[in-house]
């Protein structure tokens, strides 16, 4: 089995774009929640959103070639080439040993409702051209594979909020397993939109505004959390094989050393601590190959959606797994101010992951006053803090649907 | 559109054409093939779509063979003419 290196990436993400942005954003806690801007805004119970509010396409894409990129495409192009350029790979290699691997909710969703939109309120008997190919899933990972010239397998992945982490450790198990030499991988995803609004308006998962202070209305592990709210973004990550990164002398960023996922097999909805436990293991267990073991997971960027249920599973999972080891974790979830992403929280989290073992910096629960008097673990709250001794990160993801996917990354010098 | 005369709408293609690509009024002549002039498969579709809107027409049902700006304007004649015979 070969390693695998990190060797860029890339994020847009309503805390800013750019990684050094992003990072620095979510270690300061500044939220990116805000006022929805939206037509249709009033007509929604939870009228905020993390949306990137300061994007213009125009800077980055030709109209023609806008015209066949639904907003979840053009935040992963985006993405990527900011991975892309940081790993500064060699314009001459052999493209069919490189791969796309992203994962998506709901891939071009706005497209999608701008074409029902069209026909069932507008009453036109047209949609744009352009609906299918924008509207497809795989349109972001087609659109990077020619971006990029990568001509091994290019995949979608449609596992709800784990999405992006299945997509990266499935590219790290391509190169792992010699399938290929380097991969773009990550998740986007683009879907606040009217329906989708309010699709989860009606499931119930969404925070009550705080009226106080609305950009603080999503509060991971706190007594009085009460659900998240919908963002947008993407986040890309350059994969390589660690021996071949070693040798064109590219900077590694971090080792992704741990792969882990499990189904809970139970509910579409509830979450499972068994499973998610499950899967930290089979992260872990794998993770133990390249010596990193439990006790040198310092940090872990923590699902943490702040629904009731959902946190409480997670901290329950955490306890069971790291046993004895857990008060010596730090765990905070960056949700609070970026949202949550979907497709693309695990893309952008686990980059939050990586850039706080290489800063050696630990960003905060945001907005945490007051721990859940349940929850024993240390999350970090309200300020970052220095973790000089950083040796190895975990970034959880659990899905709807039951799916846990969990990533493990070590410092390149562990 | 309903009055319009048919000796304008190739001159108000090739002005959508050039507003659309970019291109010289000596790159829309009525000979001159799409491709060649570098426009690809998918805005040739997309223009399509607007042709649609700026002549009233619907061209979802049409498979006509167009090679040429010359095509474009005749098919948009022909179903101008059949949209007006159907009417």
């Amino acid at each position: 089995m070969r390693r695998v290196a990190l060797t860029g990436a890339g994020v847009i993400s309503p805390v800013g774009t750019g990684k050094s942005n992003f990072f620095q954003q979510i270690s300061a806690g500044i939220s990116g929640i805000r006022r929805l801007q939206h037509p249709d805004a009033q007509r929604l119970g939870l009228q905020l959103a993390g949306q990137i509010q300061d994007f213009d396409p125009s800077q980055h894409f030709s109209k023609e070639r806008l015209s066949t990129l639904d907003r979840f495409s053009q935040f992963a192009l985006v993405a990527a080439h900011e991975a892309w350029q940081q790993a500064a790979y060699p314009s001459r290699f052999d493209h069919s040993r490189g791969g796309v691997f992203v994962g998506t909710g709901m891939g071009g969703a706005s497209t999608l409702e701008a074409g029902y939109d069209a026909l069932f309120r507008q009453q036109q008997n047209r949609v744009r051209p352009m609906s299918v190919i924008a509207t497809m899933p795989n349109a972001a990972a087609a659109n990077i594979g020619i971006e990029f010239s990568l001509r091994g397998p290019c995949y979608t992945y449609a596992v709800a909020c784990a999405s992006s982490s299945v997509a990266i450790g499935e590219a790290a198990r391509a190169i792992a397993y010699g399938d290929l030499d380097v991969a773009l991988a990550g998740g986007a995803e683009a879907m606040l939109c009217l329906g989708v609004l309010k699709g989860w308006e009606a499931l119930m998962t969404l925070a009550i505004e705080d009226k106080q202070a609305p950009e603080q209305s999503c509060k991971p592990f706190a007594a009085n959390r009460c659900g998240f709210v919908l963002g947008e973004g993407a986040g890309m990550l350059v994969l390589e094989d660690l021996e071949l990164a070693q040798s064109r002398g590219a900077t590694i960023l971090a080792e992704l050393v741990g792969y882990g996922v499990s189904n809970d097999a139970v509910h579409l909805s509830r979450p499972e601590p068994a499973g998610q436990a499950a899967a930290m293991r089979a992260a872990l267990k794998q993770s133990q190959l390249r010596g990193i073991h439990l006790e040198d997971i310092g940090y872990i960027n923590a699902h943490g959606t702040a629904t009731k249920a959902g946190d409480a599973s997670e901290v329950a999972a955490i306890c069971d797994v790291f046993g004895a080891h857990r008060t010596a974790l730090a765990i905070s979830s960056t949700k609070a101010v970026h949202g949550h992403l979907m497709g693309a929280a695990g893309a952008i989290e686990f980059i939050a992951t990586v850039l706080a073992l290489q800063a050696q910096t630990l960003p905060p629960t945001a907005h945490l006053t007051e721990r859940d008097p349940a929850f024993d673990l240390d999350f970090v709250p309200l300020h970052a803090r220095p973790a000089p001794q950083l040796r190895a990160v975990m970034s959880n993801s659990f899905a709807f649907g039951g799916a846990n996917a969990v990533l493990v990354a070590a410092h390149p010098d562990a | 559109m309903t009055a319009l005369n048919e000796d304008l709408i190739l001159p108000r293609v090739q002005s959508m054409l050039r507003e659309r690509f970019a291109l010289s009024e000596a790159q829309v002549e009525a000979t001159h093939a799409l491709t060649e002039l570098g426009v690809d498969s998918l805005a040739v579709i997309e223009f399509m779509f607007d042709l649609e809107t700026e002549f009233d027409i619907s061209l979802s049902q049409e498979r006509a063979d167009i090679h040429t700006i010359g095509d474009i304007a005749a098919l948009v004649r022909a179903t101008l003419d059949k949209t007006t015979t159907q009417k």
